[in-house]
């Protein structure tokens, strides 16, 4: 009777997560593959901002632009090399260059189907921005993930409106398009930037070099993780051993990297808790190194994973 | 309206005020629909004087906003959970997973952390919430990669951190440019050197709840 329970209850619970599964792999493929363009509202605690967003994927290859248009001037531009981040306010640019692999990357869905930390539905139907859009629940099965409620355009799949929640379900943050154009609609010329750069100072994050792809362990592992997180990548710094290294961990949804980097004495020290919009952030001193957790998580997760960082043995031994 | 209120308006439009008392505009924003109504209008006019004949006009904000923020009052309820012939199947299947933790919570717990092979240095109590991540076979692919030191607030230091792990983090993908709107609306708030998290003893109910969740899902 026991195991007569178990499968009747797994089987109402995959049948229930399948619908949405497959809305997700369109909003994926969407998101990716589309081109669109509209003008959205982002709501967080007591701050409304409107941004506008322009993504092209045509013969020149997938192209993003994103700024705000209440607020300073910011902007965010996606292409094939790279990422830049233009910040009126802070008088600054932020660099990285694309990295192999996880430009626009596949999404591994299964590894959420498999889990036990969320649980999936569709849950109706709305119309937005003059589109009819169906809506995803994800809940987390625990407090040491967000869920989320994807509102997806019923024809293509596209994302409309993004909630944010955590395991109570209360709303942390939204995002809702106020009007919304897909396809021939998209006019292109909104890709070019329109931020004055000039006298900014240019923030490289990382090397141009292009990342050597190897097989090796991490220097340093987490003794704690949510149940569901799996290392996803690493990368590290190949001419002084440990002096810098960069960990993600995922559990298909959610991620969040670990950056472990020697403390100059031109390096600000972070230590404490940090926040950067949905994002959390903790910071911590090991001898000279600085521990760093950040991701779209609640301020627990991170804090544990970057006071759990140990050195592997691996890298300690002669 | 008064003229003074305009002027505020306006002056968080150009980002002109500082950040207190856009704090306080914006919260009288989310409940004053004039207010609302006008600072939509400001946004109109701006968007028509750059770029004249636009197709793509903003309208209707305040009462979609509306809209959305009393749809979102609705407590979702999955549908089969309102089929009222699945309650029975339902309540059976829950009765025996609630008889599978019983018998999960009351075996003998045995050591599965191989954690101790890996022998980490510098290790710290294991609290229970977390599960011990070096069962997991790491078969992620390396990247050789370096960084570049540069004198830079916290701030810059995190961007530069959440571009890199938005890149790497191919989950993030699934979202789009959803993972990339903090930075372009980043609101910063650090706490300073070291601050416990505020609400521990909750925490320390969640390390319960989840001992006996992974008990139950190991089992």
């Amino acid at each position: 009777m026991l195991l007569i329970g178990i499968s009747v209850s797994g089987i109402l619970m995959a049948a229930d997560s399948a619908p949405a599964v497959e809305w997700l792999e369109r909003m994926t493929k969407a998101m990716r593959q589309m081109s669109y363009q509209g003008t959205f509202v982002y709501i967080r605690d007591d701050v409304v901002e409107t941004m506008r967003i322009t993504h092209v994927a045509d013969e020149n290859g997938v192209r993003e632009r994103m700024y705000s248009i209440s607020g300073p001037r910011r902007e965010v531009i996606r292409n094939r090399n790279g990422v830049r981040c233009v910040l009126q306010d802070a008088g600054a640019v932020v660099e990285d260059y694309a990295v192999a692999n996880s430009y626009f990357p596949e999404l591994p869905l299964a590894e959420i189907t498999d889990s036990e930390a969320y649980r999936m539905y569709l849950s109706g139907t709305a119309r937005i921005a003059g589109h009819t859009a169906h809506r995803v629940s994800i809940l987390p099965q625990d407090k040491f993930r967000y869920g989320y409620d994807f509102w997806l355009e019923e024809q293509t799949g596209l994302l409309l409106k993004w909630v944010l929640k955590d395991s109570k379900d209360k709303a942390l943050a939204k995002l809702l398009f106020t009007d919304f154009s897909i396809g021939s609609d998209v006019d292109v010329s909104e890709l070019t930037p329109d931020s004055p750069a000039g006298g900014f100072r240019v923030l490289p994050t990382f090397s141009p070099a292009k990342p050597v792809v190897e097989q090796s362990s991490p220097h340093w592992l987490p003794n704690l993780l949510p149940a569901g997180f799996k290392l996803s990548s690493h990368s590290h710094e190949t001419t002084d051993g440990s002096s810098f290294e960069h960990l993600v961990y995922s559990d298909g949804l959610a991620a969040v990297s670990v950056y472990i980097e020697k403390q100059g004495s031109q390096i600000g020290v972070m230590q404490g808790v940090g926040q950067l919009g949905t994002n959390n952030a903790f910071s911590r001193l090991h001898g000279n190194l600085q521990i760093t957790a950040i991701g779209e998580v609640p301020p627990i997760t991170v804090k544990t994973i970057a006071n759990s960082m140990t050195r592997s043995v691996a890298s300690i031994q002669p | 309206m008064s003229k003074e209120s305009l002027e505020h308006l306006s002056s968080l439009m150009d980002g002109e005020m500082s950040s207190d008392s856009g704090l306080f505009l914006t919260r009288r924003l989310a409940s004053d629909e004039t207010l609302c109504a006008t600072w939509e209008r400001y946004h109109l006019i701006r968007d028509c004087i750059r770029k004249p004949g636009s197709k793509h006009l903003v309208t209707g904000m305040s009462l979609r906003l509306s809209a959305s923020l009393d749809a979102e009052q609705i407590v979702s309820v999955p549908a089969w959970r309102n089929n009222r012939w699945l309650k029975p199947l339902s309540g059976f299947a829950i009765a025996a997973s609630v008889a599978l933790v019983a018998i999960v919570v009351t075996a003998p717990q045995t050591g599965t952390s191989t954690g101790a092979a890996d022998a980490v240095v510098n290790s710290e109590p294991v609290n229970q919430p977390f599960v011990s991540p070096n069962t997991v076979a790491i078969t992620a692919v390396s990247h050789a990669a370096s960084y570049s030191p540069a004198n830079k607030p916290r701030v810059e230091q995190l961007n530069a951190y959440l571009l890199r792990h938005n890149q790497m983090a191919g989950v993030t993908g699934r979202q789009g440019f959803v993972s990339f709107v903090p930075i372009v609306a980043t609101q910063l708030s650090t706490q300073a050197e070291q601050e416990p998290l505020a609400d521990d003893e909750q925490n320390h109910d969640s390390v319960d709840s989840m001992s006996a969740r992974e008990a139950a899902a190991n089992k």
